[in-house]
């Protein structure tokens, strides 16, 4: 990172990446519900939907390092993400639109994480959840209600 | 061999303990006794708790009594007036007292000690210590209280050839939980048992092929004693535990797959789960089909019903228990009925109106449903008849009717043909015997809405003629219906929800297979019980989408007025780790059934106890009842897999379920 930040610097003065202390991305745990903190540093100018996709992406890319996360968004899942106010938007596509083969307990760790991302975003407090474009009661095969906003609330036992 | 030993030494604990002691005599009068009594960790709070001759008593009628032997799985008889108290061990063993006499029996050994039950100002008193340990748990005494909980006796290895065995006997029902560490120089597999061990603190030599030493230490606080079992296992060694009776347990450690199963297992890699209990008990009729001697009078009206969407299978094999209350009582007498052959399907079809005609070779019962607007439709059960020929498509001209489809629907455990109709819009259907055609059963088709105040459901007789004009069990909208329990098997259909390729498992399987367990566990106690679907297919529009789906398990439950509603799912990860049981709900007043029932499952099951949560899962937020959700054990662990493929553990969920639902409710209200 420091020698991509070098080559930027070197090439123009305006290209700089600023660290920016408003992105965690919150992997889930394996084998559990419980959240993991990654913090990571993003240009300052990356802001609203471009840094709530940003910080999407990063979570279904799951964790470069550490050993006790783990991505429970099944291998292909894409996500379209947009912000609007307090509440941002991820539409879901690919492998998550059919038949979601993971349990109640990896259904809530994945929207616990992606909640728990988003509304770390600054602003972001509500996060909609769509199914190829569409609310959905839940996903398919799914347990969790999604039609509805989630909130850090909605995790809170 | 194993089983006897244990007796043995109950028997040696209750005769050491009887030298000494006054064994004759009558009990000083009683006084009362505050200190906490903790069964397996678990606290039990005592109403009629004395002391007599410095032994704790307690009196036979106290609730804390029925819950020391519930957590331990045993059950008491005891007649007022007569001199016997008879005690059932989880295994079988019987234990007898005799009021006024010193002497035990436990099966058919005898002892002697301090004393037994008496009478004190006429209420029956039993002696605590004498009647746990008889029971097999043993006792700690601490400042203040007393423990009692299992106690592990032996710990054996025995090496085979390739996979080394540790034989574990106790004197009650193990529970266990099991860790495994890798980041240790050795692996380390940790059991945890709430209960003693009389070797805790020992090392066992493992022989340092799969495993190097078996560490016994016990900790925890006084009242809830904690037993580790510690195994140092060499890299690549697997461990699984097998519950071989109901007091001993082997662990198994090896390095591959084949070599961890029981013997049994190994001899059937492929295991076949079976959805329908090998036993199936005779169900207990509710009352017989109402015989009615003429034409039967309109019979449907749009009203929401209880029972699932029906299903016409094409095969003919559909192994599925009875949908519904109705169903059972319609379908089941007190003897066999032969079995009726259905010869012919005739239709006639007029301008307004269709008539299907069926020849039997002799009278049926039958029952029928339809379902409210805008699904409308009806079907109708045949009990004990045989389909002559393939499922079939019925054509009727009527323009208000999309099909008309008949099919073996069941076999085991009772032959149902089930005729079902499905039309675009609101009809009316009659059924009855006709005039100078015995054995002929006509249906009526008539294109009209069926009038407003007319049932959802019926039984009735062939060649008795027409179904009852009320359905027995009357399962409306609105009004709680006390004694009828919801059970829905996870998914179903096109959603098989997870899968163990390894063993062959489908989530939607299991979850039938257990909720058909429970229905007769819980009808046997009194209970009417619906499953949400009773075969492999969707309880909604097989072409809606999945949330139409959820939402009609939802309404099976809210238009019946259940009391509950219990949502049967296996557990699956992307990690192998999670195992173990949990129990969903989501109103905060629904934690203490969730925590009931898994308390109960857990122990029954002897599946690891990973707790309750909240979450908002649609079925349990969106039923009006109180409502939990239960996920039985990871499909994606190898362990919990193991277990989910014995038939044996899916009736011990089952009864487990079904005991947290007695503890939550107190048990079936009287009809």
């Amino acid at each position: 990172m420091l020698a991509v930040i070098a080559i930027f610097a070197g090439c123009s003065r305006h290209v700089t990446v600023t660290p920016s202390p408003h992105l965690t991305v919150y992997y889930c745990k394996a084998g559990s519900d419980d959240l993991v903190r990654v913090p990571f540093t993003v240009d300052s100018k990356l802001t609203g939907s471009a840094l709530a996709t940003y910080a999407v992406n990063q979570l279904l890319a799951g964790p470069s390092v550490g050993r006790d996360s783990i991505v429970l968004f099944p291998a292909g899942t894409e996500a379209t993400v947009t912000t609007e106010g307090d509440v941002a938007t991820v539409d879901l596509n690919g492998s998550i639109v059919r038949s979601f083969q993971g349990g109640a307990g990896d259904e809530v760790g994945m929207f616990k994480s992606l909640t728990y991302t988003l509304t770390g975003l600054p602003g972001i407090k509500n996060v909609q959840v769509l199914v190829a474009g569409e609310k959905k009661a839940a996903l398919p095969g799914g347990h969790l209600e999604i039609d509805d906003p989630l909130t850090r609330e909605t995790f809170a036992q | 061999m194993m089983r006897r030993a244990a007796r043995m030494l109950v028997f040696l604990i209750l005769f050491a303990w009887s030298l000494g002691a006054a064994a004759q005599g009558v009990a000083t009068p009683v006084t009362r006794l505050s200190d906490q009594i903790f069964v397996s960790g678990r606290e039990v709070r005592f109403e009629h708790l004395a002391t007599s001759r410095g032994q704790p008593v307690v009196r036979i009628d106290d609730g804390g009594l029925a819950s020391l032997l519930q957590i331990i799985g045993a059950k008491m008889q005891y007649q007022p007036g007569t001199r016997f108290v008879v005690f059932t061990r989880a295994d079988g063993t019987l234990i007898s007292f005799t009021v006024g006499s010193n002497a035990v029996s436990v099966d058919d050994t005898s002892t002697a000690i301090p004393f037994g039950p008496f009478y004190e100002d006429g209420q029956l008193y039993v002696p605590l210590l004498g009647l746990s340990q008889a029971l097999g748990l043993f006792v700690h005494r601490f400042r203040g209280g007393y423990a009692f909980a299992p106690q592990i006796v032996t710990v054996q290895r025995r090496v085979g050839q390739h996979r080394t065995v540790v034989e574990i006997q106790a004197t009650a029902p193990l529970v266990w939980r099991s860790a495994y560490d890798g980041s240790a120089k050795h692996p380390t597999f940790t059991l945890t048992f709430p209960g003693f061990a009389n070797a805790a603190g020992s090392t066992v030599d493992m022989g340092g092929r799969e495993a190097k030493t078996l560490v016994i230490r016990r900790f925890g606080p006084p009242g809830f004693p904690i037993t580790y079992l510690s195994i140092d296992v060499m890299h690549g060694v697997k461990l699984a535990a097998h519950r071989t009776g109901s007091t001993s347990l082997d662990l198994v450690l090896a390095r591959s797959e084949r070599d961890l199963a029981l013997s049994a297992v190994v001899a059937r890699p492929s295991v076949q789960v079976s959805t329908v209990p090998k036993s199936v008990p005779s169900l207990v009729p509710t009352q017989p089909p109402t015989p009615v001697p003429t034409l039967a009078p309109q019979i449907s009206a749009p009203v929401p019903t209880a029972v699932p969407a029906p299903e016409v299978t094409d095969n003919g094999t559909t192994p599925s228990a009875s949908s519904s209350p109705e169903a059972s009582g319609a379908s089941q007498g007190p003897s066999p009925s032969p079995l009726e052959k259905i010869t012919d399907v005739s239709v006639i079809d007029t301008a307004d109106a269709s008539r299907i005609t069926l020849s039997l070779t002799g009278p049926v019962s039958f029952e029928w449903h339809r379902l409210a607007e805008p699904d409308n439709r009806f079907w109708i059960d045949i009990s004990q008849a045989a389909l002559i020929g393939p499922a079939r498509d019925i054509v009727v001209k009527l323009a208000t009717v999309r099909s008309v489809k008949i099919s073996q629907h069941q076999v085991l455990p009772d032959h149902i043909v089930r005729l079902i109709i499905d039309p675009s819009q609101p009809i009316d259907v009659s059924i009855g015997a006709i005039e100078g055609a015995p054995n002929q059963l006509g249906i009526d088709i008539h294109a009209r809405p069926p009038p407003e105040d007319a049932p959802s459901s019926g039984v009735g007789l062939l060649p008795a003629v027409e179904p009852s004009p009320q359905p027995r069990v009357a399962i409306t909208a609105g009004p709680s219906h006390p004694n009828l329990i919801v059970i829905d098997p996870g998914h179903g259909g096109n959603d098989p929800g997870a899968i163990n390729q390894q063993y062959g498992l489908v989530e939607s399987h299991l979850t039938l297979a257990i909720a058909q367990r429970l229905k007769t566990d819980l009808e046997r106690s009194g209970w009417h019980v619906v499953l949400t679907r009773d075969g492999d297919y969707e309880v909604g529009d097989p072409n809606g989408n999945d949330d139409q789906e959820l939402q009609a398990r939802c309404d099976v439950a809210n238009a019946a007025g259940a009391r509950l509603f219990i949502s049967v799912h296996i557990n699956s990860s992307f990690s192998s780790g999670p195992s173990g049981l949990t129990t969903y709900f989501w109103r905060p007043s629904d934690r203490a059934l969730a925590q009931m029932i898994q308390s109960a499952t857990a122990r029954a099951s002897g599946a690891g106890d990973a707790g309750i949560k909240r979450e908002n899962f649609y079925v349990i937020h969106h039923t009006v009842m109180p409502s939990v959700l239960i996920e039985n054990a990871y499909l994606s662990n190898w362990h919990d897999a193991a277990l989910l493929a014995q038939p044996t553990f899916l009736d011990r969920l089952a009864a487990g379920i079904a005991q947290g639902i007695k503890d939550y409710t107190g048990g079936a209200p009287a009809p």
